[in-house]
């Protein structure tokens, strides 16, 4: 009787993880992606990602979200980039320019910038706002999408989701929220898309419920 | 005993531990409802101002509920550069279908603007409609309340029909032409429905 019971918790203690990495219904691997850098130079997933897990943030010039969020973006990087999580800054709004965002990317942060000027990392992550992060762990499988924290002012942050997803995941343990939402701006997406002929991110999509 | 005991208990804690991983995205009414008992505050302005109403999720929950007409609700900030360029069009959207449609707008300021920048800015686009300020616990939550096609990026625009089905939303600036269809065909809907009735 006790060995049905343990056997009961250990099987639903594996749902419940399951639950928690499928929360789209869907498990998302990113493969590899190939944008250019501030400089113009051509970057790629494999070569940016971290040794335990990458973190994706999509930024913006012009948010002032975003401005409020740099220094606890950049005090997150600076503590978990010797741990092996390496940050990866995306910029996808079409009304800034790579002069813009060059300057403000030198100006800000110590991690590499990239140009997803046509939106099509941004499109096949579905990231929509700024800031908004994406969690990767070593094999590239999303573990936590959303906001940084769960306060834009930084004044009266209760949940700090990113580092508790960063945490759980250097810990091997479950992330225990792997989505959320915050009031932030809009990606501002091209109009016209330059859609290169040779496919630049890869991604693989299987679902799970 | 103890095992037969252990056999009832074990599974229970298992479910209740999975139940709290399966639903942190499941709205926290009994929290909200006891945490916040004065979800609506009314701030009155000066007297050239408009007012501004604070709001929380609670509140939320309750504004997105129709009131006999289909409803538009418009997500804003004034520190969102879009939202302050389409707010014009609002006002027009306001002006010509106010009798026959609810529009109301959302500012996601924070509270400190409820007596400042808010209305200040809604006074200088000439916006009569009712308008609030959302302080929420939690974002999440929020967005999840009003769309789940919603993903926090403002503005965002939402227009429900009476039954407070969803038949519009946009996420960034939205498309006079493309509203002004919709709202069109619900108010026709709303007016054909009625004559049948007759």
């Amino acid at each position: 009787m006790k060995n049905v019971a343990f056997l009961s918790l250990i099987f639903l203690a594996f749902l419940s993880l399951f639950v928690q990495v499928s929360a789209d219904g869907y498990e998302i691997v990113l493969e590899d992606f190939k944008l250019v850098d501030v400089d113009g130079k051509e970057q790629s997933f494999k070569s940016l990602r971290g040794e335990k897990g990458t973190v994706i943030v999509f930024l913006s010039t012009q948010c002032p979200v975003v401005r409020e969020y740099n220094e606890r973006i950049n005090q997150a990087f600076n503590e978990y980039k010797s741990k092996g999580i390496a940050f990866i800054g995306i910029n996808s709004n079409s009304t800034e320019s790579p002069e813009q965002i060059r300057s403000h990317a030198k100006e800000t942060y110590s991690f590499p910038v990239l140009i997803d000027k046509s939106n099509i990392l941004a499109d096949e992550l579905n990231a929509s706002v700024t800031p908004e992060v994406f969690l990767f762990d070593s094999a590239g499988k999303l573990i936590y999408k959303g906001a940084v924290d769960n306060d834009r002012s930084g004044k009266n942050v209760t949940e700090n989701y990113l580092r508790n997803a960063l945490d759980a995941l250097l810990a091997a343990k479950p992330i225990a929220k792997s989505s959320t939402k915050a009031f932030g701006c809009t990606i501002k997406r091209a109009e016209e898309k330059i859609i290169p002929e040779t496919k630049i991110v890869t991604i693989r999509r299987t679902k799970t419920s | 005993m103890k095992f037969r005991l252990a056999g009832f208990i074990l599974p229970f804690v298992a479910v209740c531990i999975l139940s709290i991983n399966v639903l942190p995205q499941t709205e926290p009414n009994q929290v909200e409802k006891t945490s916040e008992k004065t979800a609506i505050r009314k701030e009155q302005n000066e007297e050239q101002l408009s007012t501004v109403i604070l709001i929380n999720n609670e509140g939320l929950r309750e504004l997105i509920k129709p009131k006999g007409k289909p409803l538009l609700i418009n997500f804003w900030a004034t520190w969102c550069d879009v939202c302050r360029e389409e707010f014009p069009d609002l006002v027009k959207i306001h002006q010509e279908y106010g009798t026959q449609i609810d529009v109301v707008v959302i500012s996601l300021d924070y509270p400190v603007e409820i007596n400042r920048d808010v209305p200040k800015f809604l006074s200088e686009v000439n916006a009569k409609m009712p308008a609030y300020l959302l302080k929420s616990e939690d974002e999440t939550v929020a967005a999840n309340i009003v769309s789940e096609k919603w993903q926090g990026g403002l503005p965002f625009t939402v227009l429900f029909d009476t039954d407070g089905k969803e038949v519009y939303s946009r996420q960034g600036r939205f498309n006079t032409a493309v509203l002004r269809g919709k709202i069109e065909s619900l108010i026709s809907a709303k007016s054909q429905q009625s004559s049948k009735s007759k």
